[in-house]
């Protein structure tokens, strides 16, 4: 589908009326993870709900679950200023989809995660190699859970927030992904994969339909 | 003429005076509610030479302003710039709706000319007799007042008129038309699955879909960026505004109110309808329209519970009510979501799947055609969101576990393109016991008694579910695919397929349905009922394509009943 005949520039204007595109990305929204509004005092992005502390953390953990690779990874995205966002949407109880429950989540799973740190390697999360990192990430990972229910559920909600924001950024969508959808196109190929279109599986077996 | 009788509060409060009554033009048609079906009866009466007025509890929206092109890390930009995306969804805050206690119901309501037509799915599918003779073969409940003979030439005409892609496939679950507009061609994830289906005997057939794959009417043809739920911007899908409702007004005989929330159908002495009550949405000012007919197309639910709220000493329980049928033998659709990752496309990258939004293909009811099924009635199974349709997040989310670090972003971004999903839609039987209520304790912002849902599944639903999930399971098994983890009892709750249906049902026995086979009242003779409501059963099939058929025909029939001034 990459070879997909796009509608030319001119021709999709026609189409849709020219008064209606886009006008230009603000001047310095590069510096801000897309889904973050800036600051009310138009000055650079400080965190809303967490603590500057608290939000390097994010960021390292945000890091942890997606980290740069042969593309950049959630700290290049600004996934870090999503988390917060979210959060403190949460926390102003107005966002209707996230648990109201997620701001104690959050802030005792940060406290949960020093203590634990500093139990099993003598010093806080952020002040931990990567290996004693991703060790501790291990085991709140592990199924059967190894830790405790609180501090899963802060992984869980944390790893959440960060595939959230990752995959749909800009360097998530594009980068990672190579997306490219969402366009004016004049037809649509379907598969051109001769080996899906004449494929067969393997197994010989035919159980009947339904198979009841 | 009591005040009663036009209609009265649940706390008895006269709500129409009776000069408002005695003025103002007599309408030969008021329509209420301007989606599919009131849109379509419209369009009909119009054509018919028929003047009609019709109430719409929203305003026209703006097709230009979709933001269907938007992409996620566009859209909080253009917030920023005070741009907002159009609201098609009506805000529970604004409008409440009632149901008990851990019983949930997901419901949909669109309040804006075209109602929901401006966002539906567009699966088109024709009803068969496999449908409409159900209740016969089953014994389960009251039997539909037509077979497909009956409808097949409104199919036609409707298919005709509003453009449906799809193939040459026909079938007892599944009659073919010889107006499709050319089918539109597979993704990767479409046809490996179709292969793993032949192998167990299930066919699928081109999916149905009111999408224009060619120009059509003067209209332009779909142009693939598959985002067809935020809006159209061209209107390559049917929707009722642009299809029906313009060049209807262009005629000169439509004229829409916007923004009128019809309350209640009033009644005179005789207990025949004499117009609707409605309240001016913003101002909550009251207002009378006076009608020779009325027509009732609000949706479903809404429908119904405008029914239930038009009291009167003639008609105690609601409009047509007297049989205690109104309200009552909810049904509707149960579904799920089944998802695997297909290892023939792990690593392939990108591909341009959004095609024309939605699945391209469609398993058809087969199980009819299997011995030894533990429960009455079918299913059908739709498969949206295979491929790259959307972001990383449907991928990286139903990948099992908590993984994270490198080797779960290399594993999400192999199984981007590999992502195939089953969607089986199965029926659910009507029961008295599944019924809608208006709550006279409880009101909206006019003082209007609100809607009390109260729905469950029955084990006949859940045993289908369980087959359901068998079945969906062995196609995507059977294709080889990593399956993500699932129970095999999952479902949606209610409402969530968004096709309710049999709370106004139409049936030959007067006794135990409120509509006749023309989708008229048999207890009131100017009233007509044309939205889903009306249906007797639900089939396992998307119902636009049949409202608008029924709507079509009720309106022929409606507006000879005019002309021979019989009404």
């Amino acid at each position: 589908m990459s070879k997909s005949p796009a509608v030319p520039r001119r021709q999709a204007l026609k189409i849709l009326g020219a008064a209606t595109v886009a006008p230009a990305v603000a001047e310095g929204a590069w510096m801000l993870h897309p889904l973050v509004p800036p600051q009310e005092d138009g000055g650079p992005w400080r965190p809303r709900f967490f603590t500057a502390d608290e939000s390097a953390t994010i960021e390292e953990l945000a890091e942890l679950i997606i980290p740069e690779t042969d593309t950049p990874g959630a700290r290049a995205a600004n996934v870090h200023q999503y988390i917060d966002w979210i959060v403190s949407r949460a926390a102003d109880g107005d966002d209707s989809n996230d648990d109201a429950a997620l701001p104690a989540v959050m802030r005792d799973g940060l406290v949960w995660l020093d203590r634990r740190g500093a139990a099993l390697y003598g010093r806080r999360f952020i002040d931990a190699t990567r290996d004693e990192q991703t060790a501790l990430l291990e085991r709140l990972a592990a199924d059967p859970p190894v830790e405790e229910a609180t501090a899963v559920e802060f992984f869980r909600q944390t790893r959440r927030l960060t595939i959230h924001g990752y995959y749909r950024s800009e360097i998530g969508m594009r980068e990672e992904l190579g997306y490219d959808g969402k366009r004016y196109l004049t037809g649509f190929e379907g598969c051109t994969h001769d080996e899906h279109l004449s494929w067969e599986p393997e197994s010989t077996e035919n159980p009947p339909a339904g198979g009841r | 003429m009591g005040a009663g009788e036009h209609g009265e509060s649940a706390r008895g409060r006269p709500v129409i005076a009776m000069e408002v009554l005695q003025r103002g033009e007599i309408h030969d048609v008021v329509v209420i509610g301007s989606g599919a079906s009131g849109a379509m009866a419209a369009h009909t009466l119009v054509e018919h030479g028929v003047r009609v007025l019709m109430l719409d509890a929203g305003w026209k929206f703006d097709r230009s302003l979709s933001w269907a092109h938007v992409l996620p890390f566009e859209a909080d930009r253009r917030l920023q710039q005070g741009d907002r995306p159009q609201q098609f969804r009506l805000d529970t805050r604004e409008q409440p709706y009632l149901t008990p206690e851990g019983r949930p119901f997901e419901l949909y309501r669109t309040w804006g000319w075209g109602g929901k037509t401006n966002v539906w799915g567009r699966v088109s599918l024709r009803m068969a007799d496999l449908d409409f003779a159900g209740p016969e073969r089953d014994g389960w409940d009251i039997p539909w007042p037509i077979r497909y003979a009956d409808i097949a030439p409104y199919y036609d005409r409707v298919e005709q008129l509003i453009g449906v892609t799809g193939g040459d496939d026909d079938s007892d679950s599944l009659p073919g038309s010889r107006y499709h507009l050319p089918p539109v061609r597979p993704r990767c994830t479409e046809v490996i699955l179709t292969r793993a289906a032949e192998r167990l005997g299930i066919p699928i057939v081109p999916i149905r879909r009111a999408v224009l794959t060619r120009p059509h009417n003067g209209r332009a043809a779909c142009h693939y960026c598959g985002s067809c739920g935020s809006g159209c911007r061209t209107a390559s899908y049917f929707n009722a505004t642009d299809y029906l409702l313009l060049p209807a007004i262009e005629t000169g005989r439509l004229e829409i109110v916007s923004g009128a929330v019809a309350a209640r159908v009033t009644t005179d002495t005789e207990g025949r309808a004499s117009g609707v009550q409605y309240f001016e949405r913003e101002s909550g000012a009251e207002h009378h329209v006076r009608a020779r007919t009325v027509v009732v197309a609000a949706s479903a639910m809404d429908s119904t519970r405008i029914l239930l709220n038009s009291k009167s000493t003639r008609h105690p329980d609601g409009l047509g009510n007297g049989n205690d049928q109104l309200g009552r033998n909810y049904c509707e659709q149960v579904r799920f979501h089944r998802h695997g990752f297909l290892p023939q496309l792990f690593g392939r990258g990108y591909t341009n799947d959004d095609g024309i939004g939605g699945g391209h293909t469609y398993i058809p009811r087969f199980n009819h055609r299997l011995g030894g099924l533990d429960y009455l009635r079918g299913f059908g199974i739709q498969m949206w969101m295979n491929g790259c349709q959307t972001t990383g997040v449907n991928v990286a989310e139903r990948m099992p576990g908590l993984e994270f670090g490198a080797g779960f972003k290399r594993r999400v971004k192999e199984r981007y393109p590999a992502l195939a999903s089953l969607h089986p839609y199965g029926e659910m039987l009507p029961r008295p016991e599944n019924r809608v209520t208006v709550d006279p304790d409880r009101t909206d912002r006019y003082g209007v008694p609100l809607m009390h849902i109260d729905v469950r599944f029955s084990e006949n639903e859940m045993k289908m579910v369980r087959h359901m999930h068998q079945v969906a399971d062995e196609i995507l098994l059977t294709a080889g695919a990593e399956m993500v983890p699932a129970s095999p009892d999952e479902h949606d709750p209610p409402g969530a397929a968004i096709h309710e249906h049999g709370t106004v049902r139409m049936g030959a026995d007067p006794a135990r349905s409120v509509l006749n086979r023309f989708n008229r009242m048999h207890e009131v003779d100017n009233v007509f009922v044309v939205d889903g409501s009306s249906f007797t059963t639900a089939s396992e099939k998307n119902p636009t394509l049949t409202i608008l058929a029924l709507a079509w025909r009720a309106a022929d029939y409606l507006a000879e009943e005019l002309r021979a001034a019989r009404l």
